[in-house]
């Protein structure tokens, strides 16, 4: 398959260490998660706090290796150890922006350091091509920031550089964790509207993961609703948004608030905040699940087609989505 | 009950004073609900410091008074202030979630907090069971550390434990910033049933425009230590009338409309340790016009209930209209 991103029952389990867990007890925090994302797309991966997200981030960039599974980028499998290759084809944007960037080095050695790391290009050609990552990344003019330290930019600037520094090896996937998501609001559509069109321009895919429904359609193709490390629904983003099928999905969208003081909320199903913990062999959503009914304690969903391209794994879904 | 009356205040830092605050005046009935809205660093946090008299040593009040009912607090000597602070009013602080004591049980918290203000034991054991109840927590949480605790949990503990003295208003800063939207619904609807049921006034903080329009019956947008506008939570994010919320309202999405395209205010706040002169937005306003460098525009009364500081507030349903066209936003930028 061409797909930039392929993706087959990933898995990556934890076991915790530390006694006061209950050491030894496993956590699946990515148990079998499949999808491919196409060049030039953006697959969103929304979920609540610990339902895995980032643990599959850092299997795509390979910082942490996959239990199981395969991932292959532009046709590169991961394999058992990301090799340099792997590992230049994938880069990741993080949540922190002031975390994220070393406050001692200048823009212009932030952008470069990926490009020296992996010995590509002459110092003058290292300089011009961090020139223009800036200015991809709306730092105009670019050279101008290249003497620049982290503590003269603002928030969204900063983000900017971190995006910049990403983009600067031309990858064939970018991965954003939380992007925006420590950014006012007043700075967010740039930045989103930045990723949208890095995407969109070029032959490189993203997955984009925030825990904020609302700002999905501004930038993603797909949107993937994960929960305790699976996919329980995943397909079109205006689709799930706006005929969502999973009554996960239906709570997660039910919950956002909405700036309109005229809209009373939507009242959630009283089990969502309550349930326990799953029960072997069941739904792991069927605790919590508003819908549940007797069948879903004894079969485990796996997603399916409930329209082309839209995937959900409930075995209700049908009804639901009368 | 509570009242700020042209409140300003000064950090004193090593490179100077810094205006956190300047000329603030607000007030909250009993039983009413304010939401402050703004962008980092605009004084939320030191606004609602003030309201508690619980300002750090490098914070000054520069002008004006707080009062609550009536009362000047910065007439009130210290111990006088530390009992009002439990029993009149409640303070849940930013990032409250990791402000229990990690070493402490919830009982524990709760017996030193009510021994510091003279409450035995076992009073404190029984309040603290009929307040878990109240946020929805079961009484066996008390025998639990706050790591065994989720986030929604801990920060509903945190609620309970704040009102252990049974305030009559509440002092939120950020109370559901970096909690899941599931556990920020939680956190809101109980907050909104404290106010409804137990008549508690709240003075809720946040960025995030959504949960104001949620939880707020009334909404101060500040800028840069000022108020831009206030009012009616309704009235000022169906209607507003400064650029400034026009452009906060457009920025937000709304999950209802995927369509719609979120914009963003080019530029960022101004350094509070050197403030411009004039409007403090006119460096990043789309409707700027030389009269807003130059003077400062007062915040006047547009209607019984609310209050608008710009030059052109008189045009504001022109501009409104004007604002509707990302392009505007855009080509600021
Ligand atoms: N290094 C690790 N060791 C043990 N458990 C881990 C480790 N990293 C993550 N986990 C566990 O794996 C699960 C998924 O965590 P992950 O950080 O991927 O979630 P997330 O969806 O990114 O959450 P958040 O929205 O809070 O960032 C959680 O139960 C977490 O506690
Ligand atoms: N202890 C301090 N010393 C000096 N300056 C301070 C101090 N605390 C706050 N400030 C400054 O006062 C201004 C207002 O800060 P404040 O914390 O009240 O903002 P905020 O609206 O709560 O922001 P946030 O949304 O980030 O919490 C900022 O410019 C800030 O840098
Ligand atoms: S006073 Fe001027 S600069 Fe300030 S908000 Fe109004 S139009 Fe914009
Ligand atoms: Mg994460
Ligand atoms: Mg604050």
């Amino acid at each position: 398959m061409s797909g930039a991103v392929l993706v087959t029952d990933a898995r990556k389990t934890f076991v915790a260490s530390r006694r006061l867990f209950g050491g030894g007890t496993p956590v699946h925090a990515v148990d079998g998660v499949s999808f491919s994302i196409a060049p030039g797309r953006v697959l969103g991966i929304a979920g609540e706090s610990g339902s895995g997200k980032s643990t599959l981030a850092n299997l795509l960039v390979g910082l942490e290796l996959p239990s199981g599974g395969e991932i292959a980028i532009g046709g590169r499998p991961l394999g058992r150890k990301p090799n340099a290759d792997f590992r230049r084809s994938v880069q990741m944007v993080f949540q922190d922006p002031f975390g994220s960037i070393n406050p001692r080095f200048t823009v212009g050695r932030t952008v470069e350091e990926p490009l020296l790391i992996h010995g590509l290009g002459s110092e003058a050609e290292r300089h011009a091509r961090a020139i223009a990552a800036l200015e991809e990344a709306e730092l105009r003019p670019g050279a101008a920031f290249m003497e620049r330290f982290p503590h003269e930019l603002s928030g969204g600037q900063r983000q900017r550089v971190a995006i910049a520094r990403a983009i600067v090896l031309r990858p064939r996937l970018l991965v954003a964790d939380e992007p925006v998501s420590m950014l006012d609001v007043s700075v967010r559509a740039g930045i989103l509207r930045l990723l949208n069109r890095l995407v969109h321009e070029s032959e490189m895919a993203m997955v984009f993961i925030t825990h904020d429904l609302s700002i999905v359609a501004s930038v993603c193709d797909e949107l993937a609703v994960m929960y305790r490390g699976r996919f329980v629904e995943h397909g079109p983003v205006r689709a799930v948004l706006q005929k969502p099928r999973h009554p996960y999905t239906r709570a997660l969208i039910a919950a956002v608030p909405v700036p309109d003081p005229t809209v009373p909320p939507t009242p959630l199903p009283a089990k969502l905040m309550s349930g326990g913990a799953p029960v072997a062999g069941g739904c792991r959503f069927a605790p919590r699940c508003g819908s549940a009914i007797a069948a879903c304690e004894t079969v485990d969903p796996v997603l399916e087609e409930a329209q082309p391209g839209h995937r959900v794994a409930c075995i209700r879904h049908r009804e639901i989505a009368q | 009950m509570l009242a700020l009356d042209d409140v300003s205040i000064v950090y004193t830092t090593r490179s100077g004073p810094v205006q956190a605050v300047s000329g603030v005046t607000l007030s909250l009935p009993p039983g009413g609900s304010l939401g402050l809205v703004g962008e980092s660093g605009c004084g939320k946090s030191t606004l609602a410091l003030a309201a508690l008299a619980l300002l750090p040593a490098e914070a000054r009040l520069a002008g004006g008074a707080v009062r609550l009912d009536g009362q000047d607090l910065a007439a009130l000597p210290e111990a006088e202030l530390r009992k009002l602070r439990w029993t009149r009013m409640a303070y849940v602080p930013q990032s409250a979630q990791n402000a229990l004591v990690p070493v402490h049980s919830l009982r524990r918290q709760f017996r030193d907090t009510a021994a510091a203000h003279g409450m035995r034991s076992a009073e404190a054991d029984e309040r603290a069971a009929a307040l878990l109840r109240r946020v929805e927590l079961d009484a066996a949480v008390l025998d639990r550390f706050p790591h065994e605790l989720s986030g929604g949990m801990r920060q509903r503990a945190m609620i309970a434990l704040a009102l252990l003295f049974g305030p009559s208003l509440l002092v939120a800063d950020e109370p559901t910033t970096g909690l899941d939207v599931i556990v920020q619904r939680q956190v809101i609807d109980l907050l909104r049933d404290l106010r409804g049921e137990d008549g508690l006034a709240l003075l809720f903080i946040s960025h995030d425009i959504g949960v104001v329009a949620e939880l707020c019956s009334h909404v101060a947008v500040l800028y840069a230590g000022k108020v831009m506008e206030s009012g009616p939570t309704a009235t000022v994010f169906s209607e507003p009338d400064h650029p400034y919320t026009m452009g906060l309202q457009r920025a937000f999405p709304d999950i209802r409309h995927p369509e719609r395209s979120i914009v963003s205010i080019a530029g960022h706040p101004p350094r509070l340790s050197s403030p411009p002169k004039g409007c403090p937005f006119a460096p990043r306003c789309p409707f700027v016009q030389p009269v807003c460098r130059d003077t400062t525009p007062p915040l006047v009364a547009v209607s019984d209930a609310r209050a608008v500081a710009c030059h052109f507030v008189d045009e504001a349903a022109a501009l409104r209209e004007r604002a509707r066209d990302p392009a505007l936003w855009d080509e600021a930028a």
